[in-house]
């Protein structure tokens, strides 16, 4: 049979009830339909039940909970950024290296006739040597002008 | 345990760790560095945890038992505190409201009078809703202790409140 609220408020004060009686007592005291023989009691009820439903808008700072992570595991990203741009660095390289070999193939190229050979020097001499008048002659007018200054003429005093 | 777990237990554990604190340390910044120094202390234990039987329980033993530090490197603040709490009620009636807590705060202060010992057993039982079991684990007190100091601290309430006997 199932006790009533009075055996179970003098279970509760012989410290005989169960948890779950004592919740059953605290919903009753919480439910507004209350005995008038009973009311005495509805306010330590009423603070129990109140007071186990306080909460707080505290957040904690669970940082803590990343330190302990293991550290190479945070380095791998890393080292592998590193890896990628060595291998790129070397990559890089060997196909500069490479194509300056090429390249160097294909613009010279070891002439067999001589006549051919002279005639290519020649004319490579003649383009030198337009370009050697074009850089001599304002050098030989600036020289000749600065000859009519007397801060030259040393020997003159 | 990892970081997920442990967050699922912090989001369980939060409010009622910060109960048991503050009503050690009576005090709402204390209760939160309780609150947090116990999260810690537990997140280095973590590996012990999976051997423990009732990890709740021994959550809520460590953070009184920082609790209980903290007011022993300070001296106790004796404010009241039945303004800091924003009780639940509900009351509609402003009236009614305040009949209520007026009510409630003659039960809190009945209780604050109580021995410390006493104290402690009836709200880790009556508000709480530990058993006997875990509120000796978390006390250190022996379970004939327990029932002692809660029939007793039941008792003191009774008369107190001039309840008559049914």
């Amino acid at each position: 049979m199932r006790p009533t609220i009075d055996q179970l408020i003098q279970k509760y004060w012989d410290g005989e009830s169960t948890l779950a009686e004592e919740k059953q007592l605290k919903d009753y005291f919480n439910s507004g339909a209350v005995d008038d023989a009973h009311m005495s009691l509805a306010p330590m009820f009423r603070y129990y039940r109140s007071e186990s439903e306080i909460t707080t808008d505290f957040v904690p700072d669970l940082s803590f909970t990343q330190e302990s992570k293991p550290k190479v595991r945070y380095l791998i990203p890393k080292i592998m950024g590193i890896a990628a741009s060595l291998l790129l660095l070397l990559t890089v390289t060997y196909q500069q290296l490479d194509m300056d070999d090429t390249s160097y193939n294909n613009k010279y190229t070891e002439v067999e006739n001589p006549d051919e050979a002279l005639a290519i020097a020649i004319e490579a001499l003649g383009f030198l040597g337009t370009k050697y008048k074009k850089g001599t002659t304002p050098m030989s007018k600036g020289l000749k002008n600065l000859e009519k200054t007397d801060v030259f003429n040393f020997t003159k005093n | 345990m990892q970081v997920k777990e442990f967050n699922i237990l912090v989001g369980r554990l939060k409010d009622k760790m910060y109960r048991i604190a503050y009503r050690v340390v009576k005090n709402e910044e204390e209760a939160q560095d309780v609150v947090q120094d116990t999260l810690v202390k537990v997140w280095k234990i973590r590996e012990k945890l999976a051997d423990i039987e009732n990890v709740d329980a021994y959550c809520m033993m460590i953070t009184r038992n920082i609790g209980i530090d903290k007011i022993r490197s300070r001296k106790m603040d004796t404010t009241d505190i039945s303004e800091q709490y924003d009780l639940k009620s509900s009351a509609p009636d402003p009236e009614r409201l305040s009949i209520v807590r007026d009510e409630l705060r003659i039960v809190r202060a009945i209780i604050q009078e109580l021995p410390e010992n006493h104290r402690t057993v009836l709200e880790l039982r009556d508000i709480e809703g530990h058993s006997y079991k875990e509120i000796a684990e978390m006390t250190g007190y022996n379970l004939d202790k327990v029932k002692v100091y809660l029939h007793r601290a039941r008792l003191k309430l009774r008369e107190q409140l001039n309840i008559q006997v049914i």
